[in-house]
């Protein structure tokens, strides 16, 4: 380096400098930082909760409901929106994921095939113990905003044969309660 | 280096980071002097253009400091330095748009199991040479991983750190690269 790129390189250095000393380029706070950590955190648990809601319920719409219908009508009452969500969810999980070394690290498919894996297996651990029964009862008959229409909604779309009641008997008590059209 | 003068010189790079992350802004002077030249030297071999190297490298030591809160000091303080950098070439190239950056590669998704080669030196020295020759007639995503393993210095799992792909993939890139590389040199020189 000769004398004048050495010149060149000092000035832009103390250039530099002189914006940190002066203020002009300001350090982030930690706090800023933790903050932006957190929201990851608590939105890859909402969204993995969500997913993982989505998932059991298809599992115990398809499992209890949808087992006695032919393909066809099975096609065109399975709530494949509700599926298409769940699919956009997994990859925006895999996409908060890919940012921490663990995932980057391996090959890309890795990441959205255990998240996969973790959703399918807790959505069967759920099954065994029953929880959407659990839950469509206690949002029915409590009136759950949001869930209490999701059941509702969904069950009847995947039960167009009965008149518009949903497919569990004994919850026609609750929804005929509740006074909406079925 | 007038303002912010030497302070720590046998100190390493993460405890430097540390002392400036407690607000002892001085000592960022001591990282200016450890790595100007080196990250400049990257940004002028990944964007051949020297004024965007000068740029993006001004922008990434300023990035660095703006965002020094959220460098982990239990890992290596130059991984994280660079991927800021080459954050900042990689938004030279959009803003260029002279060479294509796809969004998304099948290597990175389903890379063949490479292992870590260690080269010896005359074929490093060799290959070095070839780097230097056809370095911009490369496409990016090889030419970068090359940079960084053969002149940089850098690791596999360093390379994988700063480029955010899989440990593989660097593997495959350096492979593909080096293969890309020996063609070009062989139409330059005719040595086969």
């Amino acid at each position: 380096m000769n004398e004048q790129d050495q010149n060149n390189k000092d000035r832009q250095d103390d250039q530099l400098l002189n914006k940190i000393n002066s203020g002009e380029v300001k350090m982030r706070p930690r706090v800023y930082f933790v903050l932006r950590a957190a929201l990851a955190v608590v939105g890859t648990i909402f969204l993995l909760a969500v997913s993982i809601f989505l998932i059991s319920f298809l599992i115990f719409v398809v499992k209890g409901r949808g087992s006695g219908l032919n393909l066809h009508i099975f096609v065109s009452v399975f709530p494949w929106i509700l599926l298409g969500a769940a699919v956009l969810i997994v990859l925006a999980l895999s996409w908060i994921l890919y940012n921490y070394s663990l995932a980057y690290r391996n090959p890309l498919i890795y990441v959205p095939l255990a998240v996969i894996a973790l959703i399918i297996l807790i959505s069967v651990a759920m099954q065994l113990i029953s929880f959407h029964e659990r839950f469509e009862r206690f949002s029915v008959r409590r009136r759950v905003p949001v869930f209490e229409m999701f059941y509702r909604k969904h069950a009847r779309e995947m039960m167009p044969d009965m008149d518009g009641t949903p497919g569990r008997p004994d919850l026609n008590f609750f929804y005929r309660r509740s006074g909406l059209p079925f | 280096m007038n303002a912010g003068a030497p302070l720590a010189t046998s100190e390493s790079d993460e405890s430097i980071a540390e002392k400036i992350q407690r607000g002892q802004h001085q000592y960022f002077g001591e990282i200016l002097i450890r790595y100007e030249a080196k990250i400049k030297r990257y940004a002028r071999r990944f964007l051949t253009d020297p004024k965007d190297a000068e740029d993006a490298a001004q922008e990434a030591f300023i990035k660095a400091y703006r965002n020094i809160q959220s460098f982990d000091t239990s890992r290596k303080f130059s991984s994280w330095l660079y991927r800021i950098a080459h954050n900042e070439c990689i938004n030279f190239l959009r803003k260029r748009k002279t060479e294509s950056l796809p969004l998304f590669d099948l290597d990175v998704l389903f890379p063949h199991l490479a292992r870590e080669e260690h080269l010896d030196d005359m074929n490093v020295r060799q290959t070095k040479e070839e780097i230097e020759l056809a370095l911009s007639r490369l496409d990016p995503k090889y030419r970068e991983p090359l940079i960084l393993y053969y002149l940089e210095g850098f690791d596999y799992r360093e390379i994988a750190d700063i480029l955010h792909i899989p440990v593989a993939t660097v593997g495959v890139r350096l492979a593909r690269g080096r293969k890309i590389l020996k063609n070009f040199y062989e139409q330059l020189t005719g040595i086969k």
